[in-house]
């Protein structure tokens, strides 16, 4: 009997308050569909039997992970500002002599009601969409596989116990809240006045300090390995430098423009200052969230997709030929030619651009034009440019170089040919000095380089005693793998895919290294077309989660700025000033957190990139272009929600 | 010429869906003159407020004329309406309308600040007022850290500082306990003689105690006026408090 009566106000609570518990559901909804999606999807059969549906399943793994953690800080912050606007309720029920243990049991079912229609209506979700998103899955890996689709009881229930985890931190947390709260406190809810604090200051500097770290990390990068590895340094160091300056330093430039007397006492400037530092203490926060949230979709949507569009350009610059072999030796390398010659014809594709060559290649150290293999180099690992002088280095006779490149290059005793990213004078390897001749035009790239991660250095020697001669020694793994083939091919798609397939899955007994272009497209467009979608999935995520907090900033100022702008109509604001004012604010309000975001984006740039190359991705520009569009698209969206919010507050204003 | 003439004032409200009528004042006429205190009394409902917002230009009369030195003001057209409200009149709210985003300073600053006034002057305004009112101490706190005489005090305050024609005051003491109410009229008076013209509603007969004349308003129109005269503070109480009996007696009967 009496356990009904708190349900049924629990319920009736939820009821009354749907102007805010609404969209609190819809997030909570979204968010539990997508986990479960996320789940669903990388836990599907028909994904880990594709060829590259392994790393597919492990982007979609880190997608849950990120969608995890931001469910949690995310259903925090909400549980927080409802507590917030409900504690007069709270405290009114207090008063009208329920105890606390009974409030808190009000809260729980409230919780658990939230918990309830969130798994109901986002598993149902999942369940329904399950299919849908399965097709969008197929279209971003651009392949054709066959995905089961169907409902996931075990990703189901990871996802529920996973936000029943979350939720009885949350009942616990309120319960925490009620107990050491007196009804008065509770009555008077948000009602605190302005405190005058030394540590305003202090953040401030904090603020500025790890603000300014993040941002020197991010442009002083210069390797792609050191770029990941400091990546999250410095977006933890921005994070912090955000939430300082939007709290402490917003506060503190505002009051020294209230100081300076003749700046702050004029039409224009009095009312809009006073509001935005009453503003400020109280939404810094919020509005540094929102910052924080636009960067991230910014920086998702942005990288993902220029990964993803930039995938047939990465690829023709890993690998510059469609098939790329090398083997131990001459023998090897003939017998897979003659099954390829077959291949090709039952296949109807035609091999062109054909070359075979001899290269020794090695990944190594280079130090003031010194080689030094990688057991010298480890002693230098801890230093931060390590990997800025890391080589694949490839050596080349001076025959198979004038014969690949068509050119006819000599060399005399003792020189080399050299191209490089770096200027050499001379290079030393196993202490036997060479006198380097420069390499003007780049070469043709033959084989699949790495050369995205580190530096080119191509090394024509004159004759095969003299590369012998260079093989490093000392090293862990002997790449002797020295007998090269590339070509290209032509003909129908489904031929070529035919074809590759098949010389994918004939080894002949063989001892060799390859690489085959169209099976790799297929997997990177899984890996690729994994971040796709998981990119555009957060970015859309990230996106709501801004509306919500937007929004609820919103309900919260609309009433106070009401009475506010009452008032000064009262004693003589003109309805013009009041407008230009409100506008003033709001704009504040939208615009400050994505200009900044836009600074954020425009910081991690240079980061980005470097990172991106990691993948192949090399087209800064592009990079540049896809964050900023989708700047523009979050910006076209803010406007949107502006004119609306404008439009409402000069309703709420008219008296 | 009076400072403010009411010359058969009506208005009619219109329920949002415009399916009834509701008639606030149906014929108020009066007139103030300048150095006047004068207070309007009734019971809530009976027009007391509209007759306030119609003063200040706050809303527009259906019927009849309301003159301002002459002016008059339902003919001054929008765009210069909170101009003329800025500049020639004061207002004091029962419910204080400060403003919680500025000190008690800037708060009264605020209608000179909207004046565009240089900071010199808003100083030397300032002074003389803050001293008057004994609110110099308060003036770096804000609204939310003083009592409700002291905020009161600091809305006569901003009322004042522009040196307005006339003070309007809708129910200053409604939201005070006896104590403060009491200082605050007691400042009224001192103002009052000081020159300032000034216009009070109230239901509060111990506020129009200190006024110099006070009109009561019935059911849209004005009833009865007694002035102050020669007669001590008491002795005009006593004469409100019968008047507000016949007032009421005068309804059941009707």
């Amino acid at each position: 009997m009496k356990k009904g009566l708190y349900l049924r106000i629990a319920i009736a609570n939820i009821w009354k308050n749907k102007q805010t518990y609404l969209p609190f559901l819809i997030a909570s909804v979204m968010l539990t569909f997508t986990f479960y999606s996320f789940s669903m999807i990388a836990t599907d059969k028909g994904l880990s039997q594709m060829h590259g549906g392994e790393s597919f399943a492990a982007v979609l793994g880190f997608g849950m992970i990120v969608v995890g953690i931001f469910t949690a800080i995310f259903i925090f912050y909400a549980n927080s500002f409802l507590i917030k606007r409900r504690k007069k309720e709270l405290g009114l029920y207090s008063i009208l002599g329920m105890e606390k243990r009974h409030i808190g049991r009000i809260l729980r079912y409230e919780s658990c009601f939230c918990y309830l229609v969130s798994m109901v209506l986002g598993l149902g979700l999942g369940a329904l969409l399950g299919r849908l998103l399965f097709m969008l899955v197929k279209l971003a890996m651009r392949c054709d596989i066959t995905l089961s689709g169907s409902f996931s009881g075990s990703s189901a229930l990871i996802t529920a116990i996973l936000f029943l985890a979350l939720y009885a931190v949350l009942i616990v947390y309120n319960s925490i809240q009620v107990h050491t709260a007196s009804p008065v406190e509770l009555l008077r809810g948000g009602q605190t006045g302005e405190k005058e604090s030394k540590s305003r200051w202090i953040l401030t500097i904090v603020g500025l300090i790890t603000m300014g770290a993040g941002y020197y990390i991010a442009q002083k990068v210069n390797n792609p390995v050191s770029a990941i590895a400091l990546f999250f340094v410095a977006v933890v160091l921005v994070i912090i430098g955000t939430y300082c300056l939007f709290i402490a330093g917003s506060i503190t430039i505002l009051r020294l423009m209230r100081k300076k007397k003749s700046y702050y006492y004029s039409p224009k400037h009095f009312i809009t200052i006073s509001g935005m530092l009453y503003r400020m203490k109280q939404n810094a926060a919020g509005l540094a969230s929102i910052c924080i949230l636009c960067t991230m979709a910014m920086v998702t949507i942005g990288t993902t997709v220029s990964l993803y569009n930039g995938t047939e350009g990465m690829l023709n610059n890993y690998y510059p030929y469609d098939m790329f072999y090398s083997f131990k030796d001459e023998d090897s390398r003939d017998k897979l030619l003659e099954f390829s010659e077959n291949a090709a014809k039952e296949n109807n594709v035609t091999i062109k651009d054909f070359a075979s060559y001899y290269a020794y290649t090695e990944t190594i150290y280079l130090l003031d034009g010194r080689v030094m293999n990688e057991t010298e180099a480890e002693s230098l690992e801890t230093e931060l440019d390590f990997y800025d002088n890391l080589r694949d280095i490839q050596i080349m006779t001076l025959d198979s170089f004038n014969r690949v490149q068509g050119l006819n290059e000599t060399l005399a005793d003792g020189d080399v040919l050299v191209y490089c990213d770096k200027d050499l004078n001379s290079l030393t390897v196993n202490d036997v000095t060479y006198n380097v001749r420069k390499i003007d035009k780049p070469p043709v790239r033959l084989t699949g380089s790495v050369t995205a991660v580190y530096g080119e250095l191509l090394v024509v020697v004159k004759d095969m005693d003299t590369l012998e001669q260079m093989r490093i020694k000392n090293v862990r793994y002997v790449n002797d793998y020295n007998y090269c083939t590339i070509w290209n091919l032509s003909g129908a798609q489904e031929d070529i895919e035919a074809y590759s397939v098949e010389m994918a899955q004939s080894k002949l007994g063989l001892t060799m290294s390859s690489l085959n272009k169209t099976n790799l497209r297929q997997e990177w467009y899984m890996m690729h077309g994994g971040f796709f979608f998981v990119g555009i999935f957060l970015g859309i995520i990230f996106l709501m989660a801004t509306a919500f907090i937007i929004y609820f900033k919103q309900i919260s100022e609309g009433y106070q700025d009401h009475d506010r702008f009452v008032i000064l109509q009262k004693v003589g604001t003109s309805k013009k000033d009041v407008k230009a004012t409100i506008h003033r604010q709001i704009l504040t309000v939208f615009a400050l957190p994505l200009l900044i975001a836009v600074c954020h984006v425009a910081g991690s740039l240079h980061m980005m990139t470097k990172i991106l190359m990691l993948f192949g991705l090399m087209d800064i520009p592009y990079i540049a272009l896809n964050s900023f569009m989708t700047a523009f698209i979050i910006a076209a969206l803010f406007g949107l929600m502006y004119l609306r919010t404008a439009k409402t507050y000069y309703k709420l204003v008219k008296f | 010429m009076a400072m403010l003439e009411v010359n058969n004032v009506k208005k009619i409200y219109t329920t949002r869906f415009g399916s009834q009528k509701v008639q606030a004042l149906s014929d108020v006429s009066f007139s103030v003159e300048e150095g006047e205190f004068v207070a309007i009394m009734g019971e809530s409902g009976s027009g007391k407020t509209t007759l306030l917002n119609l003063l200040a230009a706050l809303d527009q009369p259906t019927g009849g004329e309301i003159m301002l030195e002459g002016r008059k003001v339902s003919g001054i057209p929008e765009s210069e309406l909170a101009a003329f409200r800025r500049d020639h009149l004061g207002f004091v709210f029962q419910d204080f309308n400060l403003l919680d985003t500025f000190s008690i300073k800037d708060n009264i600053l605020l209608p000179l600040v909207l004046q565009n006034r240089s900071v010199k002057d808003m100083e030397a305004a300032l002074a003389p007022l803050s001293e008057m009112l004994s609110i110099k101490e308060l003036l770096s706190k804000f609204p939310y850290e003083v009592s409700g005489g002291q905020k009161q005090r600091t809305a006569v305050a901003r009322a004042l500082i522009t040196k307005p024609r006339i003070l309007l005051a809708d129910e200053p003491t409604g939201a005070l306990d006896s104590k403060a109410s009491g200082k605050l009229m007691n400042l009224f008076s001192d103002i009052n003689e000081k020159g300032q013209t000034m216009l009070m509603v109230t239901h509060s007969a111990q506020a129009a105690s200190y006024a110099t004349r006070v009109l009561f308003i019935k059911d849209g129109e004005v009833f009865n006026q007694l002035y102050r005269a020669e007669s001590t503070r008491e002795q005009f109480y006593q004469k409100i408090l019968k008047t507000l009996t016949v007032l009421t007696d005068g309804g059941e009967q009707a």
